[in-house]
């Protein structure tokens, strides 16, 4: 049982497709994307798009069993399950001193609902929080969410310079 | 059936810090002792995906570990679970009346650790049904998947800067006498660093401590059972303390996950149960450096080795001590690395140093000739053609014209002497326009002839004088090959005529033309811009994209700095392509398929919207020489392959507003960098 990536190819300016193959016959294949299951297909490729600076881990195994490897996404992913009464939920989170709403997701009987935040800054405290509405136009219940974020840092981007005098390397703030 | 607080449920495990036993207190940062709260202990973070409508999952236990559990279901009334890894339970009844609706129903299957423990256990899963909003019953159905996780910073995995204590209070929730509650560590996998202590209630509170404080009481590593309750009534609490040293002290390696996790297990009316409580802390380290510098000569560095360099933004700017070597290449990366000590070691910040005898730095090589051709020429001789661009030096055209090639290396050979690039002396030519930076173009005959039928192999490279003249450093490009079997009688592209009867009428066959510019509107100088191996779509002085097809991969692409933008476009249009709205807000420009408008550019917006991008299955060659060449089904976006002097469909707008691309989207910053 093994999985083979066997093409990535950028189809976009934010999007990628992924290409694998497995050496079962027909498998089922198990997508992750970051450590999180990004779906269950019998299909052999998938497209993701990314953020600006964001990096993408993709594992796809032919096995329900098998535990993806440990990475550091820079995403929180929000999930509830649907509240009596409830017409939409909005997601909002903690910027300085308000909550500012980033989606309005109506109900729509499917039970459960996923968000994706936007991508975080790294060694920073969020604060998230899912709030239902009623069809009355009164807030419901209020699910909040409280994260650390550590991610893989961003990628060092700093100033150098070459001295053929010394043959040394200066770095600096860049 | 299994009913809440029967069987694996009968013993909860509850936060504590509550004002009153049973009150409302759901910070697991504050569960420091007090009266029980009415908040379980979260152990497991569950995400379910494909959500079984009229389902909820209430609660899933510590037993099930990580990895994927499914619940099934069948006669809109049936559900069964498999936990990770293990194997399902029986079908469980969900059609009565009240249960299932108010206090959910216990399911289990069989699960087992991936790692830290031995043998199988029942993994279950708490659901509850739910009514639609008109109160009617919702049949279940399909299959729904829970990707079942560890929680960082829960109750039992603690967070840094709110103390190494917290108080957790065990209650029996069934109906029955429960004996032997006891705990011990979770094998293997998980960190020790955990410590616990018991303590009985004192009028329905435990003792209360304040974040940073540790309680009054002796701490134990339960590396073995270690009793919690004798036993425990119906209805009665018992107090669990937690420490972790690791939170308080820092002892172990800063980490963004360290886990730990014991299993807790206890006899009820005879039959034995167990949960896992579980968690994750992070631990960081203020200490840790910000960036790791590793330096290779001549290979690239082990990211995972010992760092050469360690830094911090204070130290900057920083003189790496060893001094480099004259004639080596150096491959320098700068990796960070945060306080938990992840670090970005794929590949990190790349500095390449090419050092030449004197010790100092040689420029790039220049960039690689393109849509090189070997063909036949007269009388066992081959031509050579080939194509450089100098505005692939730089960012300015006085960056392009210090950095451009100003002669072609051509290595020439055959199957059983192949040209070696490093090693033979090329045959150089001279470019032409050395002064400027417009692109290049070789046309080259070789001098003599070759065997007939054998192979013959040209690597060109571009090559730029880094020396003097009267002492050159020829600085040359990677190589682009091509090669061509001879014939003295060599075939070329097919001639022919056609005729429109028996005589006197020939179809004039007409060459095909390149190098032309076609406009969808003169009036608004929008025009598409048609040179060999690559189609360009402007509008006035605003390049839209450039289609390059028919060169070596690197060539290959959709240029553009627009963006793509996914969305339905969708109107009666009855040419292919035609302008839209055209002033300061809007400049569009639209493209149909079979008479309906499937996607529109947007330039003001800088945007390409249509349903989608694809890869293209088949480059199709074209017998118009139209840039936009509609078909049925498709709306060809052409490009001129001088090697087979026709055109291809490089991409192609399909009736389902899909854009099928034969080459890769390329997004560039500039105009300039996609030309």
């Amino acid at each position: 049982m093994a999985v083979t990536i066997t093409d990535t190819r950028q189809i976009g300016p934010r999007t990628w497709t992924f290409t694998w193959a497995s050496s079962l016959t027909d498998p089922m294949f198990y997508v992750y994307r970051n450590g999180l299951l990004a779906g269950i297909t019998n299909h052999t490729s998938m497209s993701f798009e990314v953020a600006a600076g964001e990096r993408l881990d993709i594992e796809v195994f032919d096995d329900a069993d098998a535990i993806p490897g440990r990475t550091y996404p820079g995403r929180l992913r929000l999930g509830w399950q649907a509240a009596d009464g409830a017409i939409a939920y909005r997601v909002e989170e903690f910027v300085d001193t308000a909550w500012v709403t980033r989606r309005r997701i109506l109900e729509t009987g499917r039970g459960y609902y996923i968000y994706e935040t936007r991508w975080l800054d790294d060694e920073t405290e969020y604060n998230w929080r899912v709030v239902s509405e009623s069809a009355y136009g009164v807030d419901g219940g209020t699910l909040e969410f409280t994260g650390l974020m550590v991610r893989t840092p961003d990628r060092a981007e700093l100033g150098w310079s070459y001295d053929s005098e010394t043959g040394r390397v200066t770095l600096s703030s860049g | 059936m299994s009913a809440p607080t029967t069987a694996y449920d009968g013993l909860r495990v509850y936060l504590t810090g509550a004002s009153v036993s049973g009150g409302v207190q759901r910070d697991a940062r504050l569960s420091l002792g007090g009266y029980r709260s009415s908040q379980r202990a979260g152990i497991m973070t569950w995400h379910r995906y494909d959500a079984m409508p009229g389902l909820v999952v209430d609660y899933v236990s510590g037993t099930n570990c990580v990895g994927l559990g499914f619940i099934e279901a069948q006669n809109d009334d049936y559900v069964r679970y498999t936990p990770p890894r293990g194997t399902a339970g029986d079908w469980v009844d969900l059609s009565d009346t009240e249960t299932p609706y108010t206090d959910g129903v216990v399911v289990a299957g069989t699960a087992a650790l991936h790692s830290g423990d031995t043998g199988t256990f029942d993994g279950y899963v708490i659901v509850r049904r739910v009514r639609d909003a008109d109160g009617n019953v919702i049949p279940l159905h399909g299959v729904e998947t829970l990707q079942i996780m560890d929680t960082v910073n829960n109750v039992f995995g603690m967070e840094e800067g709110y103390g190494a204590y917290r108080a957790v209070m065990l209650r029996n929730e069934s109906d029955h006498l429960i004996t032997q509650v006891r705990i011990i560590h979770l094998l293997g996998g998980y960190s020790d660093d955990i410590r616990v202590a018991v303590q009985s209630p004192y009028e329905g509170a435990l003792e209360t401590i304040l974040p940073g404080q540790s309680p009054s009481l002796t701490f134990t590593k339960p590396t073995s059972y270690m009793t919690i309750a004798a036993s425990l009534e119906p209805g009665e609490e018992k107090g669990l303390w937690l420490y972790r040293p690791s939170i308080k002290s820092g002892l172990v390696a800063a980490t963004p996950y360290s886990h730990v996790g014991c299993k807790i297990i206890w006899t009820s009316e005879e039959e034995s149960y167990r949960e896992h409580i579980r968690g994750a802390g992070r631990i960081s380290d203020a200490t840790l450096p910000k960036y790791l510098v590793f330096v290779g000569q001549d290979a690239a560095p082990d990211l995972q080795g010992t760092p050469d360099y360690e830094l911090d933004e204070a130290d900057l700017p920083y003189t790496l001590t060893s001094a480099l070597s004259a004639d080596h290449d150096y491959d320098i990366r700068i990796v960070s690395q945060n306080k938990h000590g992840v670090r970005d070691d794929d590949e990190g910040q790349i500095i390449v140093l090419r050092l030449n005898a004197s010790g100092d730095v040689e420029e790039d090589p220049p960039s690689a000739p393109y849509l090189v051709s070997v063909e036949n020429d007269a009388d066992g001789k081959i031509h050579i053609e080939a194509f450089y661009d100098p505005r692939r030096e730089g960012d300015t055209p006085a960056e392009q014209l210090d950095l451009r090639a100003t002669r072609w290396a051509l290595y020439i050979g055959t199957a059983d002497d192949m040209p070696d690039p490093d090693a033979d002396e090329p045959v150089a030519v001279a470019m032409h326009h050395t002064s400027q930076v417009s692109p290049e173009r070789l046309s080259y005959t070789s001098p003599s002839a070759y065997l007939e039928y054998s192979t013959v192999y040209v690597a060109i490279c571009a090559q730029r004088n880094d020396g003097t003249t009267e002492v050159p450093d020829w600085n040359q490009s990677e190589a682009t090959w091509d090669h061509v079997e001879v014939r003295v009688n060599g075939a070329g592209r097919p001639h022919g005529v056609a005729s429109f009867g028996l005589w006197e009428a020939g179809v004039y066959q007409r060459p095909p033309v390149i190098d032309r510019t076609v406009y969808i509107d003169e009036a608004k100088n929008v025009y598409w811009e048609v040179l060999v191996g690559e189609t360009r779509l402007w509008a006035d002085t605003a390049l839209v994209w450039n289609l390059r097809y028919g060169g070596v991969t690197a060539w290959n692409g959709l240029f553009t700095t627009f963006a793509f933008q996914e969305g339905d476009v969708s109107a009666v249009q009855s040419s292919a392509v035609e302008i839209g709205t055209w002033d300061a807000g809007a400049k569009e420009i639209h493209f149909a398929v079979n008479g309906t408008r499937r996607m529109t550019v947007d330039v003001v917006a800088e945007t390409v919207t249509c349903a989608g991008l694809t890869e293209m299955g088949e480059i199709l060659n074209s017998f118009s020489d139209d840039p936009a060449w509609e078909i049925y089904g498709a709306l060809n976006l052409q490009v001129y392959m001088a090697k087979e002097e026709q055109y291809n469909s490089a991409a192609a707008l399909g009736t389902d507003g899909v854009l099928a691309l034969g080459a890769p989207w390329i997004q560039r910053l500039t105009q300039g960098d996609c030309l």
